[in-house]
């Protein structure tokens, strides 16, 4: 038991840890976690007590019309009540936030596009304005919303970046758009998630966030190469 | 009724033994008898469960620490698709199918299921299959596609060698026993309860397994009708899911969930059957809320077929349709919910008392309210992004499917091991072989959550050090082989229990529901005479019923004639209506799945003409199987009944094959509507969808034929229903007629398809078109080929005014082969017409 | 209408429900295809408005059959066994869980735009 809280404590830093969340999106769902752990540590420490505690009491008799109210009354509180008050909660939390994470349309800006492609087994990363091509790195500037559009020339790959935003399926014939955004400059490691297959493990891409003017001088080099 | 009175139950059971025994030896491959073939359902699933046990074994040892090469990628992808395949489709479903084929007529007062040869066929199917399947991994040349065999992965140019076809080959055939123990459970539930069992005396068990099996029956078919199109894009270039052709592989993504969803719950509900049925036992207090759990049961059944997007978040689709499923899949949550907290209310005003089964059921709750609850984390659109295909994702399904399934499924063992063997297990082994499995469970998926949170992909055969997942690996790996050991123990304690076991009393539980009033172990016949069951609790209400059922003081006792019977009664109010007999031991089943197996294994050898070949000869063996029914004598060597019985079911209008028509009529559509569905998908969402500028088939003989195939179904209508009126005039020359009226239909169809301009292989349209018509020409052949055989039969004399059932049996067959028809002709000719382009 | 004592009671109100869903999930991608609203109407588009009108008719029905499988059940119009009263009073139950269902999915359509 203490391993698991040293881990929680000392392990969540990994550089693909969603624990470690480095963008707003990968943030929500970071703070969704441990909101949905606490809650559902409760619900399952109360059930499992309930149960036991069920077990090792001896009640005394009931008659038929008491029993029937108490048993109706634990069918309806605990199978009626807590899951669709637990739901609603969830729910209510969870449908904006997956709705804000959108590639919504903006007012005031465009986000930045980037193209990327999975093949079997590299990723193929494109800037379609600055006519960048790049294998297995991608490069973003921070503060700012960025477009990444995905598709696939073979088998279905899958975009994930965890410590920015979730994942996005890249499949053949269709085009996905993920928006992710990094608040601050840093590395960052990003893996295939959709099984490709036998280089599946090592499909892996290897993200930098640079500053605004950084992200521009990075642009500017790279274009004339 | 003949209520005899003290029979000498010894002269009873040897007169009994004549008809029902079990015979040894190499015989012994024809036996049909349903306690025989569930034991060996179970055993044979048991032995999947260790090899896929080791299976996993080697996938934690490479995993236990980073950058390992103890085992490849190569190999390390044919484990994790073979894992997930053998406890899927070779242990759970069949172990839990088998608990129910052996308990199920006990529980309900039967002799036996109601189709005992397709009982020993479907195990059959099942061993063969698993067989195909086992050599592929001998071989080295396993699938190695996940079990999930996500196209284009899967096609011929990602996957180029037998691997994927040994699965979809293998699983099909595997499925197809599924099936025939779907339908063979659900009409025996429906219409073999003994006399005055109730629809609202049923013990919640069968209400779980009906349930169960009609998902079965449903949930099965769009993943056999994918299989079957993913095989013939790899073996004959039809592009369904190849996106440049027009086809779609989202389009298998839809339906392997419609089948990968339900899934799940047909492993929980007959797991949560179990729970139903011990509990009460455990605590000495009926179960609360009967009518609640038969209301929880039925909603899950049908809430778990709206969930199967939520396997497919990330696939971008809109948001809304999201919601819907999102809600959706919480919604189950309720029904789940209100199970659990009657399972509760049960224990918490009854009085327990301890036994080795309620451990397990403890473990059951734990892990499977933790998987639960994970669930519904998962059900959650913006978490779903972050952990989908993670390891999160794997401990989360371990939590559901091992709290869900094995523990009850343990539990289910260690409760019923005295009926099985008449002895009972070691207390002892038995505490040490749960401790350790729980602990050992959960210590290797509870850290697992964390190794997924972490961003450890699923499906990954190494990792690098330093991200943070090296010591959660190397604690899941360690779990995972104590683990190991606590079913090592379990194993021991039931192989031990066989020898050392001490006699078990009779209902040594106390229970109350009927299979305790069998013999330990049970006989073939498991009642010498059927009880009355008017009520819930019969063992509880009626303790001697054991004595008195071994008596003969109950029904349909007598045995002169040689017929294995039991009664068939009302689905509802389980009022007696006829008199079922049941074939003997036979050598087809074993034969006709052997036939099937050789088109499997020739199918994956591409040797075609070997395949039909096969195919024949196990259409032949069919045709023989159904030959020998009804009144032949083979199947009822006296068709006398005693006064005052009501008559034999061959000598009705309503016996079980009817019903299995039409259950299996039901599983027939979901599978036609499964293909329907595949063709307005990829008519509407496909990429790169592409239309011929004509109309591919020419409509007026396609009318001609469609009118004549009507023409047919009528016509035979028309004769049941005369024979319904007891006329049976000209009745085999009718037969003749109708056979060719299908027959001119069967080969006009043919000429049209000929003479059509579809090129299968060129795009999905032409493709899926092309599937359509020979799914057409599969059920108009067989219909004629049967009618044939029902003429023929009346020749014989086998079928006529006295014993008008089978005429009866292969009416809805005609009336589902026009349907299809028609919806195809709407679906092909008439729907693109109006949408402006064919 | 089906006799509230009919045994098909046990489904008919969850396989509406589930026919329904897929239907509507089918209609929604197709009208998604065929005549996407613009994305800045948000959820006030004639789509929504039509998935909105079918949730409420179709609850509106099963709602109707339960009740009036409830009064049956209460009631025992005519000669019936105590299993069609447990048929009638459990189709209640599934006529009411498919139109719970039934409501709650359609209410998402209130709150996003259909083709996002």
């Amino acid at each position: 038991m203490s391993i698991i809280i040293l881990f929680f404590l000392a392990g969540c830093n990994g550089p693909q840890s969603a624990l470690n969340p480095a963008g707003p999106s990968a943030h929500a769902v970071a703070r969704l976690w441990w909101g949905m752990f606490g809650f559902s540590a409760l619900v399952l420490l109360a059930v499992v007590a309930l149960w036991l505690y069920a077990m090792w009491r001896k009640p005394k008799p009931l008659t038929d019309a008491p029993a029937r109210q108490l048993q109706q009354r634990w069918i309806v509180g605990g199978g009626l009540v807590l899951p669709i008050v637990s739901i609603t909660v969830l729910l209510g939390f969870g449908i904006p936030m997956g709705y804000r994470m959108r590639p919504l349309p903006l007012t005031g800006q465009t986000p930045l596009r980037i193209n990327v492609t999975g093949h079997q087994w590299w990723w193929e990363i494109r800037y379609p304005d600055a006519g960048i091509v790049l294998k297995n790195e991608l490069h973003l500037p921070t503060g700012v919303p960025v477009d990444i559009h995905v598709t696939s020339s073979d088998v279905i790959h899958s975009f994930w970046v965890p410590r920015l935003a979730g994942k996005i399926d890249m499949i053949p014939g269709r085009t996905n758009i993920l928006r992710l955004q990094a608040d601050e400059p840093g590395h960052f490691r990003g893996q295939c998630a959709e099984f490709c297959g036998t280089g599946h493990a090592h499909m892996v891409l290897a993200v930098e966030a640079h500053a605004q003017e950084d992200f521009e001088a990075w642009l500017e080099t790279h274009q004339h190469e | 009724m003949n209520k005899a009175t003290g029979k000498d139950p010894a002269a009873l059971h040897d007169a009994f033994i004549k008809v029902w025994g079990n015979p040894r030896g190499w015989r012994a491959l024809t036996i049909v008898n349903h306690t025989a073939i569930g034991i060996r359902f179970m055993v044979t699933g048991g032995v999947f469960f260790l090899i896929g046990g080791l299976m996993a074994m080697l996938m934690r040892t490479q995993l236990a620490l980073p950058e390992q090469t103890f085992i490849g990628p190569k190999l390390y992808d044919q484990l994790f698709t073979m894992h997930g395949t053998v406890m899927m489709f070779l242990f759970a479903v069949p172990v839990l199918e088998g608990l129910a084929l052996y308990l199920i007529p006990k529980m309900i007062g039967a002799r036996d299921l109601l189709f005992p040869r397709l009982s020993a066929f479907g195990y059959f199917c099942y061993l063969f299959g698993s067989l195909i399947l086992m050599a592929s991994l001998v071989l080295g040349i396993a699938p190695a596609g996940g079990w999930f065999m996500y196209t284009p992965l899967t096609n011929a140019v990602y996957s180029p060698g037998p691997n994927v076809d040994f699965w979809l080959l293998g699983i099909t055939f595997v499925e197809i026993s599924a099936v025939s123990a779907g339908v063979e459970l659900v009409v025996s539930i429906l219409r073999s309860r003994t006399s005055g069992m109730e629809l609202l005396h049923m013990p919640l068990f069968c209400w779980n397994i009906l349930v169960m099996a009609l998902m079965i029956v449903f949930g099965f078919p769009p993943l056999i009708l994918g299989s079957i199109l993913l095989e013939l894009e790899r073996a004959a270039g039809m592009p369904f899911f190849d996106v440049a052709r027009g086809g779609d592989p989202i389009l298998w993504q839809h339906l392997f969930w419609l089948f990968g969803h339900p899934e799940v719950y047909i492993l929980f509900l007959p797991a949560a059957g179990i729970v139903s049925t011990l509990l009460p036992v455990f605590a000495r207090q009926p179960i609360v809320g009967y009518r609640w759990m038969v209301l929880a049961v039925i909603a899950t059944g049908f809430i778990s077929f709206g969930l199967w997007v939520h396997h497919m978040f990330a696939i971008g689709i809109p948001k809304l349709a999201q919601a819907f499923f999102s809600m959706a899949s919480m919604l189950v949550a309720i029904p789940t919910g209100i199970q659990l907290f009657a399972w509760l209310a049960t224990l918490w005003t009854g009085r327990p008392v301890y036994h080795v089964p309620m451990l397990w059921l403890v473990g059951f709750l734990v892990i499977f309210v933790t998987g639960g609850l994970t669930g519904i984390m998962l059900a959650l659109v913006p978490f779903n992004w972050q952990v989908h295909d993670t390891h999160f994702v794997v401990a989360h399904l371990h939590y559901v499917v091992v709290g869900g399934m094995l523990f009850p499924f343990i539990a289910g063992l260690y409760y019923w091991l005295p009926h099985f063997s008449g002895r009972m297990p070691s207390d002892k082994l038995a505490r040490w072989g749960f401790w350790l499995t729980f602990i050992g469970f959960n210590i290797t998926f509870l850290v697992m959550h964390l190794t997924g949170l972490l961003g450890m992909p699923r499906r990954v055969y190494t990792y690098q050090a330093g991200l943070g997942w090296d010591l959660p690996n190397s604690i899941s790996s360690v779990g995972g082989f104590i683990i190991a050991m606590g079913i090592a123990m379990v194993l021991l304690d039931i192989v031990l229990h066989f020898r050392f076991g001490r006699p078990a009393e009779n209902n040594p539980w106390q229970a109350d529901t009927l299979e305790w009033a069998t013999d330990m172990p049970p006989k073939p016949y498991n009642f010498i005479s059927q009880p009355d069951c008017p009520t819930r609790h019969p063992m509880w209400d009626q303790p001697d019923l054991q004595t008195t059922i071994a008596e003969g003081r109950h029904t349909l006792s007598e045995i002169d004639h040689g017929r294995r019977e039991t009664w068939g009664t009302d689905p509802i109010t389980g009022s007696i209506r006829e008199i079922i007999h049941l074939p003997g031991n036979s050598w087809l089943p074993f034969y006709a799945a052997l036939a099937l197996s050789v088109v499997c294994i020739s199918l994956l050898i591409r040797s075609y003409s070997l395949a039909v070949i096969a195919v024949l000869v196990s259409l032949i063996l069919l045709l023989r199987w159904s030959w020998i029914n009804g009144a032949h004598l083979g199947a009822a060597p006296d068709a006398n009944v005693m006064p005052g019985y009501p008559p034999l079911h061959s000598r009705t209008f309503d016996g079980p094959g009817l019903w299995g028509m039409v259950v299996t009529l039901l599983s027939d559509g979901a599978l036609f509507l499964s293909l329907l569905f595949g063709w307005l998908y990829l008519w509407t969402v496909a990429p790169q969808w592409q239309v011929p500028d004509t109309a591919p088939l020419a409509w007026l003989p396609l009318l001609i034929s469609g009118g004549l195939l009507t023409g047919a179904a009528i016509w035979f209508n028309h004769v049941v229903r005369r024979l319904r009126e007891g006329v049976d005039g000209r009745l085999q020359s009718q037969l003749w007629g109708i056979s060719a009226l299908g027959l001119a239909h069967f080969c006009l169809l043919i000429w049209i398809w000929s003479a059509s301009t579809l090129v299968s292989t060129q795009t999905a349209h032409d493709a899926v078109i092309a599937v359509m018509l020979m799914y057409q020409l599969f059920h108009s052949g067989l219909a004629i080929i049967m009618t044939a055989l029902q003429a023929r039969r009346v020749a014989y004399g086998y079928v006529g005014k006295a014993a008008p059932y089978e005429v009866a049996v292969v009416a809805p067959w005609w009336l589902y082969t026009a349907c299809v028809f028609w919806f195809s002709f709407v679906a092909i000719v008439l729907l693109p017409g109006a949408w402006g382009g064919f | 209408m089906l006799s509230p004592y009919h045994p098909l009671q046990l489904a008919l109100g969850l396989a509406v429900w589930i026919v329904w869903f897929t239907l509507m999930y089918g209609a929604l991608a197709v009208a998604c295809e065929l005549a996407p609203p613009p994305p800045e109407h948000g959820p006030y588009t004639w789509i929504n408005v039509a998935l909105l009108s079918s949730t409420l008719a179709i609850t509106g029905l099963l709602l109707y059959w339960a009740n009036a499988c409830w009064r049956a059940a209460r009631e025992g119009i005519g000669p019936v066994s105590e299993s069609h009263l447990f048929i009638a009073r459990l189709g209640a139950g599934i006529n009411l869980t498919g139109a719970i269902a039934t409501f709650c999915l359609g209410l998402m359509a209130l709150l996003f735009p259909p083709c996002l």
